[in-house]
């Protein structure tokens, strides 16, 4: 059940409304959680006891690590980590592992055949393992109270908004929602639904049709003019924006609706005037996850140059992988992880407004060069696009798009960009004004959005 | 109070519409309760099956034209060789014995259907397996399907009384298949929502607003279709994208070929002990493949040309592609009259040697 899908339409309706009819946080809770399991269960129903298993473990864990002190605290800290750690090993990086070991033995003339797993990717894993993971973390900190309500625990892990693809929320911040009973507050019905459509523009607007172009040049890089891909690598920057901040809008549009309130998961990435300063704007629970959870306990900033770099070159390594088990993915964190040490610059709040703009669009290029390597099937046709970039070559200009359409494209990606710098606030005071709002948003997601069963690209992870 | 009315309202509307999307028997109720030209009932272009699912219809070149019939045999010179055992897809609905040439008997079966044949082996009988591009690859991966193709048989005794029954790929089952069959995760949802929320008559001018938008605008079509270089036709987009099982520009490897062979090879032999004496395979290009070629697949020729291959082949894909002429109506995936007359010419001039 993607955001997209009239499925999710009609169960966020039944959902949202028979969680205002209920007057007690308990069966609040219950019911939020029976609807993520039905959510989480319209991908693939029996990976629900992947899931099911490490809430399990990490439930009892975090109790344990409450409860015990010394070396007993620190092994069921290791018991949580492992377990989960473990299961992103076995379904995500597992045939990659031994997809290298076979490489590696061909290499040297002797063939191997080990195992591989026949089993698709279990949808959202890396996202709830993170979010699992720092629930056991905080308590093992003494930050946040082992949760000894199971239902409130799993329900924290399982929130259905931000279950398959983020936000990567904290037990602080959710938590304690999830157990206050909120009453029923039209103003953030209407933020919550205002937002939920911005989103639902971002994607079916924006990101799907951009996508016609990406996939046609990065599935025709041979053929086609250099002029033609760079179009195709800056439509990807936009379709890849688009779609995770328009999923994370309708995640936390939803959220709102039910009075919940998730963290911020985007704030204007390619306004950035350096690489430093996009990852604090571009998927932010992540990159904090980083932060709070690996940069600083490895030393951060505190012990030398030469660690700090290799602390940052550490997080962008482990933030490629956590993104999937392809060389593409390592090489992009890489790459971040290289420009984030080499590109230092930074734009002063007193610099020329040219200055700034070429430090935006440098820094933008960059990035968009970047996402290259996220978006190729491999290192090699990620190479081959670059190079067929920097050739200034002619070739097809063909990019799916006609004159009007590519035009129509730049400009509501302009208007995007307007939008969110100028008007970032979802909040309508006047109930008229929203109801014109809403119903414009519906209208024009109808008539100029691109209907395909295209998924979230985040969902892949 | 009528707010508290309305949101019980819409809960029950809501859980109602969820089921509802998911029970085959209630999907088909539905269907039928909707097959009428009132404003509630189901709009139905009768055009072109690709001109329903891009709602262009307001485009009179991608209109079906006015068809010549089909040759009728009435009769025949030649002394009746065989039954004719067709079964296949959409693309052979229609036919009957008198468009072939001298046949003793003649049945066709539709395998994604649920009827089953007698098989006479008073005579002698020839089987086709006719089958669209598009779902060769998906079909010859799937056991399920597959056991579609053994399924015509099963459970029917021959004439002679020996039972012709053969057992089907066997599935293991385990709990996880339990979990997978569970109807409320029916992969069909989205599309059963959409029919008993906005298919209805009263909604079309919304769909074609819409399609007329996209066509007009943006120069192409809503949905999955899109339109042939030249503007005069229309491809289902599975088949023209370069990646997925329909398409006839996706990569195909070696291991898949084989698969596929393999397959064929099975059922070519579990026929014949069935009792034909010729089991023929005859794959029906995706119009795409013919009308628009470049950066093809070769799906055809590979798995006709190949050397395991135990099955006769009927090669319609040779006769298409060497000619100029358009087989294939233009607001539809099937063939035109003409395309089906050849096939049909193929197969008599096949069955008579």
């Amino acid at each position: 059940m993607t955001f997209i899908s009239l499925q999710f339409l009609v169960f966020f309706m039944v959902v949202t409304l028979w969680f205002f009819r209920l007057k007690n946080q308990k069966g609040r809770i219950w019911l939020l959680l029976i609807a993520s399991c039905y959510f989480y269960m319209s991908f693939i129903p029996e990976y629900i006891l992947i899931l099911g298993g490490t809430i399990i473990v990490d439930y009892f864990a975090g109790i344990q690590i409450e409860k015990s002190e010394g070396s007993n605290r620190k092994f069921w800290l290791v018991l949580s980590i492992i377990a989960n750690i473990g299961t992103l090993a076995v379904f995500k990086y597992y045939n990659f592992f031994i997809d290298n070991i076979h490489t590696g033995f061909l290499f040297f003339g002797k063939p191997l055949q080990l195992p591989l797993l026949k089993m698709a990717l279990p949808i959202g894993l890396s996202f709830h393992t993170f979010q699992a993971l720092s629930y056991t973390i905080e308590v093992y900190r003494r930050k946040q109270p082992a949760e000894r309500n199971f239902v409130v625990y799993a329900l924290y892990v399982m929130f259905y908004p931000q279950l398959v693809a983020g936000p990567i929320e904290r037990p602080q911040n959710v938590i304690p929602q999830l157990k206050e009973f909120r009453p029923y507050n039209w103003d953030n019905v209407k933020e919550g639904l205002a937002r939920m459509c911005w989103g639902f523009f971002k994607k079916v607007v924006i990101a799907d049709r951009l996508a016609m172009v990406v996939e046609r040049t990065f599935g025709h890089t041979a053929e086609t003019s250099s002029a033609a891909l760079f179009i195709g690598a800056v439509f990807y920057s936009f379709q890849i924006y688009c779609d995770f901040s328009g999923y994370s809008d309708i995640a936390l549009g939803a959220a709102k609706v039910m009075n919940i309130r998730l963290m911020e998961n985007f704030k204007q990435p390619y306004l950035s005037g350096n690489l430093s300063e996009f990852w604090t704007r571009w998927h932010i629970s992540l990159s904090t996850w980083f932060r709070d959870y690996l940069y600083i306990p490895l030393g951060g900033n505190r012990k030398g140059e030469w660690r700090r770099r290799m602390n940052i070159m550490v997080v962008f390594l482990l933030s490629g992988l956590w993104h999937g088990a392809n060389w593409t993915f390592i090489i992009w964190g890489l790459l971040h992880g290289l420009f984030v040490l080499i590109l230092v610059w930074k734009i002063n709040s007193g610099g020329s407004a040219v200055r700034k703009l070429l430090g935006i669009l440098f820094n933008f290029i960059v990035v968009t060069f970047l996402w290259i390597f996220f978006r190729a099937e491999n290192l090699h046709a990620a190479w081959v696009y670059i190079k067929s970039i920097c050739s200034f070559r002619g070739g097809s200009n063909y990019i799916t798009l006609n004159p009007v359409e590519f035009i129509f494209s730049i400009l509501i990606i302009f208007i995007m960009l307007f939008r969110e710098k100028y008007l970032p606030r979802h909040t309508i005071s006047s109930n008229s004004r929203f109801w014109v709002y809403l119903f414009s948003m519906v209208i024009i997601c109808y008539f100029f959005g691109v209907f395909k069963e295209n998924q979230f690209i985040y969902f892949q992870f | 109070m009528i707010k508290r009315f309305l949101s019980c309202f819409f809960i029950v509307f809501g859980v109602a519409l969820l089921y509802s999307s998911t029970s085959r028997k209630l999907m088909s109720f539905f269907k039928v309760a909707k097959d009428n030209n009132n404003w509630w009932g189901e709009f139905q272009l009768t055009k072109g099956d690709l001109l329903e699912l891009s709602h262009l219809d307001f485009v009179s070149k991608l209109n079906t034209q006015p068809q010549n019939n089909l040759k009728e045999f009435t009769h025949s010179l030649i002394r009746p060789k065989y039954n004719l055992y067709l079964l296949g897809d959409s693309y052979i609905w229609g036919l009957n014995k008198s468009n072939f040439d001298a046949l003793t008997d003649f049945h066709s079966i539709d395998f994604y259907g649920i009827n089953s044949f007698h098989l006479d082996t008073a005579n002698k009988n020839a089987l086709i397996i006719e089958i669209s591009e598009r779902f060769i690859r998906e079909t010859m991966d799937h056991n399920q399907v597959i056991a579609c193709f053994y399924d015509s048989l099963k459970g029917k005794d021959s004439e002679n009384g020996s039972n012709n029954t053969r057992s089907a790929p066997s599935k293991d089952h385990t709990i996880l298949d339990y979990f997978s069959s569970i109807t409320l995760f029916n992969k069909y949802i989205n599309q059963n929502l959409e029919f008993n929320l906005f298919t209805y008559n009263f909604m079309l001018p919304l769909f074609e607003t819409k399609a007329a938008i996209n066509y007009y605008l943006f120069g192409r079509a809503s949905g999955d279709a899109i339109i042939s270089d030249d503007g005069n036709f229309l491809f289902l987009k599975e088949t023209a994208v370069d990646y997925g099982p329909k398409s006839s520009f996706s990569k195909i490897t070696g291991k898949e070929i084989s698969n596929i062979i393999h397959h064929l090879n099975a059922m070519n032999n579990y026929y014949k002990s069935s009792g034909f004496s010729k089991v023929y395979l005859s794959v029906i290009p995706n119009p795409i493949t013919i009308m628009q070629p470049e950066g093809y697949n070769n799906l055809i020729p590979l798995i006709q040309n190949d050397p395991h291959l135990s099955m006769s082949v009927i090669d319609i894909y040779s006769i298409f592609k060497n000619n100029q002429d358009i087989y294939y109506l233009p607001g539809d995936t099937h063939w035109n009259n003409k395309g089906k007359q050849l096939w049909i010419d193929l197969v008599n001039k096949t069955l008579r040697n």
